[in-house]
């Protein structure tokens, strides 16, 4: 994949809503998955297949990194944000309000 | 449950080793909540599920199969596109479905065949730009 700095591409929906739950902290897949239903007003469901298909591309590209839990007894592993992520993320964003700002000056013109 | 368990037995061995106990974890969480619903809620629930899935070994059997196409591309200038490797399977799986279709039944039969064919080729070429897209291919060049 082409580093985000030379070519910025906009995130698929899963993507994009995987790496904003991440955004204020560590979360473990089911945790995830209720985050991006309550994020979306229940518009995404994710199913398990989808997201740890999304996680392993994520975990591949690093964007996403496991996190190292200090109580080891807990056995549910979580993921954190990485910083490439989260720069993916505010890139993203910023494109989203680039588009939202367009479509209010076309609208208010209109 | 017990089906989605097997199901889950049929992704690659290695996402298996990597996510297999926590996408156990992660399922039987979800049903526990879908639990205290009512029956066609926990039917709807192993439905979407076991779609998911299904789709997500297929995903995954195809990045297994296509990876060797999309390493080729990287080293020879990035050659390949999600398109164009979508169209090339389309045209692989007709030439395999077509030759072992059934004999010796009327042309109509034939045709039909044919036409189901094209479709089931369609959708696994839907699926094939899916997943390369979905895995980081841009629609005109893979990675």
């Amino acid at each position: 994949m082409q580093p985000i700095t030379s070519e910025p591409r906009p995130l698929t929906e899963t993507v994009f809503f995987l790496l904003l739950s991440l955004k204020s902290g560590p979360l473990h897949g089911y945790g995830m998955m209720k985050d991006i239903q309550a994020l979306s007003d229940g518009r995404i469901r994710l199913t398990t297949g989808t997201l740890y298909g999304a996680l392993k591309r994520l975990l591949q590209e690093e964007w996403i990194a496991p996190f190292e839990q200090e109580d080891s007894s807990r056995d549910k592993k979580a993921y954190r944000l990485t910083d490439l992520g989260r720069l993916q993320l505010d890139t993203e964003i910023m494109r989203m309000r680039q588009v939202m700002a367009a479509i209010s000056t076309r609208t208010r013109e209109a | 449950m017990k089906a989605l368990l097997w199901l889950l037995r049929l992704y690659p061995r290695t996402f298996r080793a990597q996510f297999e106990t926590e996408m156990i974890q992660t399922l039987s969480e979800a049903q526990g909540r879908t639990l205290r619903h009512h029956r066609v809620a926990v039917l709807a629930f192993c439905a979407r599920e076991a779609t998911g899935i299904v789709r997500g070994v297929a995903g995954e059997w195809l990045a297994v199969g296509l990876w060797p196409i999309i390493r080729l591309s990287e080293e020879r200038g990035h050659w390949a596109t999600a398109s164009a490797i979508a169209i090339a399977v389309q045209c692989l799986v007709y030439g395999i479905l077509v030759p072992i279709g059934p004999r010796g039944i009327s042309s109509t039969g034939a045709g039909l065949y044919r036409l189901g064919a094209m479709f089931v080729c369609v959708a696994v070429a839907i699926e094939v730009s899916r997943v390369l897209v979905a895995s980081g291919a841009k629609k005109r060049r893979i990675l």
